[in-house]
């Protein structure tokens, strides 16, 4: 992120919020009242904040980081105070100081000094390869590695059919935790993580029919690898991903940009054990392109907030190898920013196509975003599934769980814009797009 | 998306439960089935152990169904009502969004009746929220939260049972006594037993009585008198009636006090129930009865004659909304240092949720006092509630935002 100076939207705000309980707390704090001695100058903010403390916290906020620092007791990163003083400063309430105070700027040295001392060698930053010949042997015994896991993934899958999905299920996660660990010393993190998402197949009305599902795509994933040199090159380079062998960010950086002003539409936060990832969909306004942003957190680390949605960035966009893959990177960017305007959403019989399409390309596809236009229906009977209808009176399932009262009290029957996720599971709602009925976006958190 | 969404024909459904009814089983126990569909067929028949085949011939059935899968539909919903409200502004609103995520529902009503008061409503985006918050015991006024939907948002509660509750308004369980509807069950026995307190009573200034009926029947007559006839008999207010009463050394003419300090007729009257406390029985649960508008000046006069502490807590039992003077009685009060930290502690809460702003500044001196070591506690905190109050105010009065 470039330190450009400028006040934050709220969106991007509250994208940096740990949780949706900090987002509001910040919300609250994002008066004048409950501040004093708050300036900015270029990058820097601060501000005194009265908490209940005997004192008030000292808030400073670095935007070119982002970076904070408060004197208050909470472990959280960005604290409410921090959020709400960049809240406060996208008010434009805070004034311009002609210089920093001294505490901001011996904070800022700090930083400075410290962000000298952890910067990389030259070598790795522009990309450059020390030894050609050292990569492609690591490359080589990378290979064999995830094709010897592979093979035992293979023998694994073909055993748990054979015994039955039943005696699989009533084992539970640790079986499935021992072969996951299997494929990550096997170099396989994709395959771990398809892998430690199977126990959630393991619940609810038509268990077996999705773990076989499940399963089927490993071994299919198996099947493909093992004919990785003579797949189509898009094909092989999916297999690749889905496998987890590493891209490089320099290697997408150097693929062909897609330019275009890309609206950021919706963006979800995924909690997997300690990672978090997050899900930024944009779309561009010329191409009608998707583009998936993807930023992990683990730790208690703070995710990515550059990119939130409300906001069009006209930027190129360089996607990752693969068929049908709509991860990509913000490449050159303009620095200013829009407001996304209205978008039209489809049917739920496109959205259907369009998946189908995805699914030829990628078989392992999991989600395509889409734009639908209707309304949500509540479930008729108590435990059954919300739906989403269009105006022309098809329906597709909520994914199961979901409960979309938000955003059937934004449309009660008339249509609305819903941008979501289409999954094999169903439709996941993350956001109804700029509505006048409703001025409070709501940022979405779930647990996989 | 197996509920609404169909595959291409029938056949390879079936096909793809027999499928799934073998994985679940297992291949040891249970064969493929022989009438696969192409190419689904050819896969499993390209591998000769019945595990590979079945995981390769569900695979395939897999990209399948998910490349064909056609949508189901679903009956188009009734029409809503619109809505007749103007929303309150975008500020307003998301500090309404923060309330909600904390336990003051004070506050939460406190918004509302801002938002209710200048003719607005709530956006759709809070409305689930505003609802499951009021459909639990000590959510905000149900009265309050229907009012601020408007007909729109009352329709969509009607479409959750949880919230069906609030949308009807109807009172939840375990109300305080003063919002249950009034008892009816006035007997003619009560009744007349009531006619003998009135014939007492109008003897009481007279000379010193016998009353006849026993402490439980009389507390029965009490309760069930028509207290306006009763003084419409006596030819005495409430005030002159309990100083008679306290110039009566008779045990009886204290049991009769007694009784209308416990009768609920008492203290859902506004005379009665000032005269009471005004009379020194100032028990929190009466205290908190006494209707607003008979307040003035009552605190003022027994809280400097009570124990530090017991004024405290009967003054946390004043209802909402203080006027000016419990208002300043409660911060002389706390000013004066003579409170314990604990009450302190419980009336300082109370004082920033029901009192007019205005008490502001002198709040805010007392909560600088406690923060420089004084024995004032909560005061710090009052200070932030009554920061929120004033922001809400504020946010209402904020234009709104260009979008």
């Amino acid at each position: 992120m470039t330190g450009t100076g400028e006040a934050w939207p709220r969106e991007r705000v509250l994208g940096l919020a740990p949780d949706p309980a900090s987002a509001r707390a910040a919300d609250g704090l994002a008066a004048p009242s409950r501040w004093s001695h708050t300036g900015r100058h270029g990058d820097a903010l601060w501000g005194s904040c009265a908490g209940s403390g005997s004192r008030p916290y000292q808030v400073l906020v670095d935007l070119s980081g982002p970076a904070w620092s408060c004197s208050c007791p909470s472990r959280k990163q960005p604290c409410k105070h921090a959020l709400g003083l960049l809240l406060l400063a996208g008010d434009g309430r805070v004034a311009v100081a002609p210089a920093l105070p001294p505490p901001a700027e011996a904070w800022l040295a700090a930083r400075a000094e410290r962000a000298g001392r952890a910067a990389p060698p030259a070598a790795r930053v522009s990309g450059a390869l020390a030894d050609p010949a050292a990569a492609a042997a690591r490359a080589a015994r990378r290979a064999e590695r995830v094709r010897l896991g592979l093979e035992e993934l293979d023998v694994w899958l073909c055993d748990q059919v054979r015994s039955g999905l039943a005696a699989l299920q009533r084992a539970g996660y640790a079986p499935v935790d021992q072969m996951a660990a299997r494929m990550v010393d096997a170099q396989a993190p994709g395959v771990a993580g398809l892998l430690r998402a199977l126990p959630a197949r393991f619940v609810g009305e038509g268990w077996p029919a999705r773990t076989l599902e499940h399963l089927a795509m490993l071994r299919l994933l198996v099947s493909a690898h093992r004919r990785l040199d003579e797949l189509p090159a898009d094909l092989a380079e999916t297999v690749r991903s889905r496998v987890g062998y590493p891209v490089s960010r320099e290697s997408v950086l150097a693929r062909p940009a897609v330019r275009d002003r890309w609206a950021v539409l919706g963006y979800v936060d995924v909690q997997d054990l300690r990672l978090t990832t997050r899900r930024v969909w944009l779309r561009g306004q010329a191409t009608g392109r998707w583009a998936l942003l993807l930023s992990f957190a683990a730790g208690g680390a703070v995710l990515d907030g550059s990119v939130m949605p409300g906001v069009t960035l006209d930027a190129d966009v360089h996607f990752y190898p693969g068929a049908g893959q709509l991860r990509g990177l913000l490449g050159t960017e303009d620095p200013r920013t829009g407001t996304v305007g209205d978008v039209e959403g489809g049917s739920v019989t496109r959205a259907a196509a369009a998946f189908g399409e995805l699914v030829v390309a990628d078989p392992w596809a999991e989600r395509l975003p889409v734009v639908l236009r209707g309304a949500p229906v509540p479930p008729e009977r108590d435990g059954g599934r919300w739906r989403f209808r269009d105006v022309d009176g098809a329906a597709v399932p909520l994914v199961a769980g979901v409960e979309a009262w938000q955003l059937l009290a934004c449309s009660m029957g008339d249509p609305v814009e819903v941008m979501g996720e289409w999954t094999r599971d169903g439709f996941l709602p993350l956001g109804f797009l700029p509505h006048p009925l409703d001025p409070v976006f709501s940022p979405q958190v779930l647990t996989g | 998306m197996s509920d609404t969404v169909a595959a291409r024909t029938t056949a390879p459904v079936s096909a793809w439960d027999e499928l799934v009814t073998a994985a679940l089983l297992g291949t040891e126990r249970r064969t493929l089935p022989v009438d696969l569909p192409e190419p689904v067929g050819r896969l499993a028949r390209a591998r000769a152990e019945r595990a590979s085949a079945l995981l390769d011939a569900a695979a395939g059935y897999a990209a399948y169904r998910h490349a064909g899968a056609r949508p189901g539909s679903a009956p188009e919903p009734p029409p809503a009502p619109r809505q007749e409200l103007d929303l309150a502004p975008g500020p307003a609103q998301r500090l309404l969004a923060t309330l909600l995520s904390g336990p003051d529902s004070a506050l939460v009503e406190e918004w509302l009746r801002a938002c209710t008061a200048r003719g607005l409503g709530v956006g759709p985006g809070l409305w689930a929220a505003l609802a499951t918050a009021s459909a639990s015991a000590v959510g905000p006024d149900r009265a309050l939260v229907g009012a601020a939907l408007g007909q729109r948002g009352r329709a969509f509660l009607a479409t959750n049972p949880r919230w069906r509750p609030v949308a009807g308004t109807e009172p939840r369980s375990g109300v305080p006594a003063r919002e249950r509807p009034p008892q009816e069950s006035r007997s003619a026995e009560l009744t007349e037993e009531a006619l003998v307190l009135v014939r007492v009573s109008r003897s009481l200034g007279r000379h010193r009585m016998v009353v006849d009926a026993d402490r439980r029947r009389l507390r029965r007559a009490v309760e069930g008198a028509d207290l306006d006839a009763w003084q419409r008999h006596t030819g005495l207010a409430p005030g002159p009636f309990l100083d008679l009463v306290a110039a009566d050394a008779g045990q009886r003419a204290g049991d009769v006090v007694e009784a209308l300090a416990d009768a609920t007729v008492a203290q859902r009257h506004a005379a009665w129930a000032s005269a009471l406390v005004r009379a020194g029985h100032v028990r929190p649960d009466l205290v908190g009865l006494v209707p607003v508008d008979a307040w003035g000046g009552i605190a003022r006069d027994w809280v400097a004659g009570l124990d530090a502490d017991r004024a405290a807590l009967l003054l946390t039992a004043v209802p909402a909304p203080w006027g000016d003077d419990v208002a300043d009685t409660a911060l002389r009060h706390l000013a004066s240092g003579r409170t314990s930290p604990a009450a302190s502690r419980r009336l300082a809460p109370v004082l920033a949720r029901r009192s007019p702003l205005t008490v502001r500044r002198a709040v805010g001196r007392l909560a600088d006092q406690e923060r420089a070591g004084s024995g004032v506690r909560g005061l710090a905190d009052a200070e932030q509630v009554l920061a929120v109050r004033a922001d809400i105010e504020r946010t209402f009065d904020t234009p709104e935002e260009t979008p």
